[in-house]
């Protein structure tokens, strides 16, 4: 059986260095874990062993080398930089997956201000050359995010460490040689069986850290293996103590420092000065009072409280950990203190299991989606996701490599492929932009493939961009160039995409009531009917927008709504008896033919809801190219079903030539556009047809601008935008080959005085529709609502 | 105590110049507010031409010189271990280099410098053998009195020329010898690129020649036949009849390459060792003018290394410059220190590091401020425990070419010093001095001067010039009477 080398753990996260080896594991350092800035121009920094008797920034008088701060400026800060405030820079300044300034700055030279900067990633990666040379596994604090991870293996620049936790590694030193062998029981292959969780709190000399860790007793290669589980939405990285201002009394932390690590003393002579202002030290700065800290400690209680699952206790590891016990007094779950070496002792039992292919730890990677521009369920274009890391749990050392992602394209021409990110899911979205750049320009619209491979603690995901047809091109997406971009601008429209709803509104309900009661009790051949008629139509007939979606230009109100129903409630009773009269008044033939047409258009104004004699005798004066201007009003508002759209299509087809009640086919058509979603689909109008009427509704604009008929002018054009519709089955229609488009995009762009002011202010967002350049602020100028008179 | 004034004091240059004897050597000085002439009387200088049997004060120092430059030299370019670093102009080494560089060299086989490398070196061997044998010529226009018949090429003051003969034609203006002013190419040798091989076959020789006198005593090395024989051949090289014609006297320094010099591959060759020769010449000249500086910072080297523990409490890094700036050699920040000594913790402040400062705002104590006014280069300071008696001991260390016997009267003026400001300052601190002095006797020489009534008091230590030409055993027993002169200096600063 081949022997496998024993892994090296490091842990450079706390006041000691540890490096473990197997079982053993040794204090690497005597001081807190430091690196030392260089004193030249491009020197590299000092770290490891020569840092541990290296007099700069140890605080002596002189030389100013060794002062701290040098020549008793702050603003020419330290040389010395301990390792917990450049974890601290990494993971403070990184922000979404971008790194901010992580540089460390001095002043040495007593001659000049210049400056010698290093970064923080560098600092570390000069210290892990220097303890360990190549480790196994690597510790890192629970809030490193994947920048910062890149950042340190770039630094690294060679065979990459497994980077892990600090908060996991304690966990599974937790679980190899404290945790109860019954929680073993039941382990199960692959994901495992659920075992509870452990909170983790780092009191270490930087920053504080809080993770919540879940267990799974997992059975492999006939043994059972305790695994914790990380998630970085389950991490608190920065709590806002940190050992250094411990309890919020600097001095009393700083002399217990000082005590263990000498090269803490110029903290510990003047910690109110040094920890705030001295570059090097202020990430370990932390500026918390005792309501602060309850105040925190009450949140965390809570969050306690919430977890689902058994708790098993509360770990604390680091420098600072019986100052934490004793500060929380088991308020969080029952403290279990574990001795200092346990988080390089938890990255040896890593190192030991990952080459074996045994199960170690896992992580819950954190959801990255990708932007494309899709379709919604209706067909309309939208602003569409598709996830590049689905939020898996994943094996410790193993890649996380989903299905490629189809369905991107580059076009024609471009050279580079951008790609907009969304972190964080739609709860806390946070957008980023990143391209990858091709070899040559794409001669041709070319679909992508995205591989996409991401190992837990290896920093960003590695993906790969490649044409869907092998070897045209192969490229990677560029982490370095992620940056800041806002939300993706919903994509431009050529329609109207959205069919217009109606909502019964109470208090247009109630304008009408008293009207509706008199029509009810009021005789055969009262003479007050036809004005109770015209009452109610005249409150029916309003259609204001719906105040309550103000952002929804498709909402609207009504005293009844578009689907036929009054408000609900006890109106109900009211509508139905009032169907019911206007029926039966309908059918008796009793009413002179005035208030027949009256009863008919007011019942009309109830949409869906028009008894159906009244729609089916409309569809038959269509059939019978008999249709009168009622008949075409009935057709405008209630015609809901395919067949009655067929007919009221087929039969606007040849409108240009009878010239027959032109503007109730005009508004009729308009309606029908606006209130039924697929009056446009396939099902019910052909392409041919839709090509004659479009034709049809320019050549009656143009016939009417040319007799000033205005009205009329102003109806073909609000139809033919409805009409464009259409677009959504049939891209081509309308484009720039077709010659109705070219003429009427003339006409439109010209001012035409005629038109009333409300289709004046729709000139602009009509063009732009036109030309599929159309935003949601066009689409709304063009909703403007009405009032629907004749 | 008076309020602090600020002071300043320079090195004074000295001369590069050859000269037989002594010089007296005067330089313009000026500065925001005055200006005036500096004159030194006596300089000792380079000798012209070879050493003499009996090698004098020029000698002694010029032997100094170069063992000081190699001393500096190895440590900013030689081989370096774990923590160093050699970057752009500076190099970053260890106190353990550095004491090994100056305090424990290897003294079997002569070091290794630059004239070692180049007799090492085989293909400057072919290189410059070949160009010796066939130097690039070209051919020059040169005008002459031709023969008709001959006649190539004229050009406009040929025309003239024969424009103003008598005669109408050709054969009437040729007279009777039939000649007339015309153009003639004629190869020469004496070129730019020939100019620079001939200065660096005769560089070579002389450099030969003097490293072959400066380790006489190991002759029968390896690197030093080496060395013999390249002299050898430059002499051979420079003899040879193509290279007879060409004069280095009109080459101007530093040559700035033609084409040739460039792109072909013998005569790159050539430029490359130029170069090194030259950069070699230029760093000595500016060492014999700077030769205080230079001396002031291995002495303080050499006492750092002395004071130099494994086991420090605070460790530190030497750093070095590629090139020497006016004689200085260390980079800023080098300076060493704390030492740990039998009496404590000694801080080391350094006039180099203290002048680029505002010293009277940044000076750890108040009694430092105006310390610079007894002329001392450097000062130990040992800030005294609990409450105890702070000490110093002030640092001067000269190059002294004057007779061995007024050493003590160094020590003596430099406790004079000691003791007028030890009186000015008060009793806040216990000052006693040190004076490091080059001579030109052969052994090191303790001086110590009579205890005032400040209890001021001053060591002198004088290192021959010579110190490391001995044998092993000589070199071994100068580094131990210097260690021991050190501890009497350092009881004697806490007696």
């Amino acid at each position: 059986m081949a022997k496998h080398p024993i892994a090296v753990a490091l842990d450079l996260t706390d006041a000691v260095a540890f490096r473990a080896e197997g079982r053993a594991c040794e204090a690497l350092s005597c001081r807190i874990p430091c690196a030392l800035l260089p004193l030249h121009e491009r020197e590299p920094p000092l770290a490891g062993v020569a840092t541990e008797t290296h007099r700069r920034g140890s605080g002596l008088e002189w030389p100013p080398e060794a002062q701290v701060p040098v020549l008793g400026e702050n603003e020419r800060g330290t040389g010395r930089i301990p390792l917990a405030a450049a974890w601290a820079k990494l993971v403070r300044e990184e922000r979404g997956g971008i790194l901010g300034d992580t540089a460390f700055h001095w002043s040495p030279d007593p001659a000049s201000e210049s400056r010698r900067s290093m970064e923080a990633a560098t600092l570390i990666a000069t210290a892990v050359k220097a303890w360990a040379g190549k480790p196994a596994v690597l510790t890192v604090p629970d809030g490193l995010g994947p920048a910062g991870q890149q950042a340190l293996l770039d630094a690294l620049g060679r065979e990459d460490p497994h980077l892990m936790p600090a908060s996991v590694a304690a966990a599974l030193a937790w679980c190899r040689d404290l945790a109860p062998d019954a929680l073993l029981k039941g382990a199960s292959e692959g994901d495992g069986k659920p075992a509870g969780h452990l909170w983790v709190l780092h009191a270490g000399i930087g920053i504080w850290s809080l993770s919540l860790i879940h267990l799974r007793a997992v059975a492999a290669k006939d043994k059972t293996f305790l695994t914790p589980v990380f998630s970085r939405q389950q991490a608190w990285p920065n709590l806002g103590i940190s050992g250094a201002t411990l309890l919020g009394s600097p001095a009393v932390a700083c002399a217990a420092m000082v005590q263990e690590w000498p090269s803490s003393r110029p903290i510990a002579e003047r910690p109110e000065l040094f920890l705030p202002t001295l570059d090097g030290w202020h990430p370990l700065a932390c500026e918390i009072s005792p309501v602060l800290l309850n105040g925190r400690l009450r949140l965390l209680q809570q969050t306690c409280r919430e977890t689902e699952g058994v708790c098993r206790g509360l770990l604390i590891h680091g420098a600072f950990r019986n100052e934490a016990a004793h500060l929380l007094h088991g308020s969080l779950a029952p403290a279990i203190v574990l001795p200092e070496s346990a988080v390089a002792r938890g990255g040896a039992e890593t190192g030991k299991n990952l080459p074996l292919g045994l199960p170690s730890w896992k992580e819950k990677l954190d959801p990255l989606d990708i932007y494309y521009s899709g379709t919604d369920e209706l067909g309309d274009p939208c602003i569409a996701w598709k996830p590049l890391i689905a939020a898996a749990t994943v094996d410790a050392g193993r890649d996380y490599a989903p299905p490629p992602i189809a369905g991107l394209e580059i076009p024609a021409g471009a050279d580079r492929l951008g790609l907009v990110l969304r972190m964080g899911g739609e709860g806390k979205p946070e957008y980023r932009g990143i391209e990858a750049r091709l070899e040559r320009p794409q001669e041709r619209e070319s679909p992508v493939l995205l591989d996409v491979r991401i190992r837990p603690g290896g920093g960003f995901a590695r993906v790969e961009v490649r044409s869907k047809e092998s070897g045209l091109f192969n490229s990677r997406l560029d982490w370095r160039h992620l940056s800041v971009v806002d939300a993706p601008m919903p994509p431009k429209l050529g329609y109207i995409p959205r069919s217009v709803v109606i909502r019964a509104d109470p208090i247009l309900w109630r304008a009408a009531e008293p009207a509706l009661r008199e029509f009810l009790v009021a005789s055969t051949h009262d003479i007050s009917r036809k004005n109770l008629l015209v009452a109610i139509r005249s409150k029916w007939s309003r259609w204001p927008k719906d105040p309550h979606a103000s952002d929804d230009p498709y909402a609207f109100i009504a005293a009844i709504g578009s689907d036929g129903k009054p408000p609900s409630g006890a109106a109900y009773d009211l509508w139905r008896d009032t169907r019911e009269k206007s029926l039966e008044l309908w059918k008796s033939h009793d009413l002179e033919p005035r208030q027949q047409d009256l009863l008919r258009r007011m019942m009309a104004w109830s949409y869906a809801g028009c008894p159906a004699p009244m729609r089916t005798q409309a569809e038959a004066a269509l059939k019978a190219s008999q249709a009168a201007a009622l008949d075409l009003h009935i057709a405008g508002l209630c015609f809901r079903s395919d067949a009655s759209l067929r007919l009221f299509w087929k039969s606007l087809a040849p409108l240009a030539d009878n010239g027959m009640a032109t503007n109730e086919w005009l508004r009729a058509c308009r309606n029908i556009t606006r209130l039924n979603e697929h009056a446009l689909s396939p099902t019910v109008l052909d392409a041919d047809t839709a090509e004659t009427i479009a034709h049809g509704l320019f050549q009656l604009f143009e016939t009417s601008v040319a007799q000033g008929k205005s009205t009329t002018a102003g109806n073909a054009l609000e139809s033919l935008m409805f009409l464009l519709k259409r677009r959504r089955y049939q891209p081509n229609f309308m484009d720039t080959t077709c010659p109705v488009r070219q003429t009427l995009e003339t006409r439109i762009r010209h001012p035409m005085p005629f038109l009333s002011r409300r289709l004046q202010a729709m000139r602009e967002p009509f063009l732009n529709l036109l030309r599929c350049e159309a935003d949601a602020k066009d689409i709304a100028a063009l909703m403007l609502s009405e009032t629907e008179e004749e | 105590m008076a309020e602090a004034r600020e002071w300043q004091a320079w090195f004074l240059p000295c001369s590069k110049t050859p000269h037989e004897g002594p010089l007296d050597f005067v330089a313009d000085w000026y500065s925001d507010a005055h200006d005036g002439e500096l004159a030194q009387f006596g300089m000792v200088c380079r000798r012209e031409g070879g050493a003499p049997e009996i090698p004098g004060i020029p000698e002694a120092l010029d032997l100094l010189i170069r063992r000081l430059i190699r001393g500096f030299h190895e440590l900013a370019h030689g081989e370096s271990g774990d923590d160093d670093y050699t970057g752009a102009g500076v190099s970053r080494r260890s106190w353990a280099l550095a004491r090994q560089i100056w305090l424990e060299p290897e003294l079997g086989e002569p070091r290794m410098s630059l004239i070692v490398r180049l007799a090492q070196d085989r293909r400057l061997h072919e290189v410059l053998d070949i160009v010796s044998r066939q130097p690039r010529q070209v051919l020059a226009r040169v005008r002459e009195e031709t023969r008709m018949d001959r006649i190539r090429e004229l050009d406009a003051s040929c025309l003239r020329d024969y424009a103003r003969r008598p005669g109408l034609t050709a054969i009437q203006k040729a007279g009777a010898r039939q000649t007339l002013l015309a153009i003639q190419r004629v190869p020469n040798r004496d070129t730019l690129e020939n100019r620079t091989a001939t200065w660096v076959m005769d560089r070579l020789g002389i450099r030969s020649r003097d490293w072959g006198h400066e380790h006489r005593a190991a002759a029968a090395s390896t690197r030093a036949l080496a060395v013999a024989r390249l002299g050898r051949a430059a002499a051979v090289w420079r003899g040879r009849e193509p290279m007879q014609g060409v004069s280095t006297r009109s080459l101007s320094h530093p040559v700035q390459p033609n084409y040739p010099l460039q792109m072909d591959d013998r005569y790159r060759e050539v430029m490359r060792t130029y170069r090194l020769l030259y950069q070699e010449q230029k760093t000595e000249d500016e060492a014999w003018i700077w030769r205080r500086v230079l001396w002031s910072q291995a002495a303080r080297q050499m006492l750092a290394c002395v004071l130099w523990r494994k086991d420090a409490p605070e460790a530190h890094f030497p750093y070095y410059l590629h090139e020497q700036d006016r004689g200085r050699w260390l980079a800023s920040g080098a300076s060493p220190g704390p030492f740990l000594t039998s009496h404590g913790i000694a801080h080391w402040v350094d006039a180099a590091e203290t002048q680029n400062m505002d010293w009277l705002r940044h000076a750890p104590r108040p009694w430092m401020r105006e310390i610079g006014k007894t002329g001392c280069e450097a000062f130990l300071w040992w800030p005294g425990r609990q409450g105890g008696e702070e000490r110093a001991m002030l640092l001067w260390p000269m190059l002294w070419t004057g007779d061995s016997q007024e050493l003590g009267s160094l020590t003596e003026s430099a406790a004079d010093a000691l003791d007028a400001f030890t009186t000015r300052l008060g009793q806040t601190v216990q000052l006693t001095g040190l004076v490091l002095t080059a001579h030109v006797g052969s052994g090191v020489e303790v001086t110590a001067s009579k205890k005032s009534q400040t209890r001021s008091h001053a060591v002198g230590i004088h290192l021959p010039m010579s110190f490391d030409q001995g044998d092993e055993r000589a070199f071994r027993m100068i580094c131990r009477d210097f260690d021991a002169g050190l501890k009497q200096a350092l009881e004697d600063a806490h007696g």
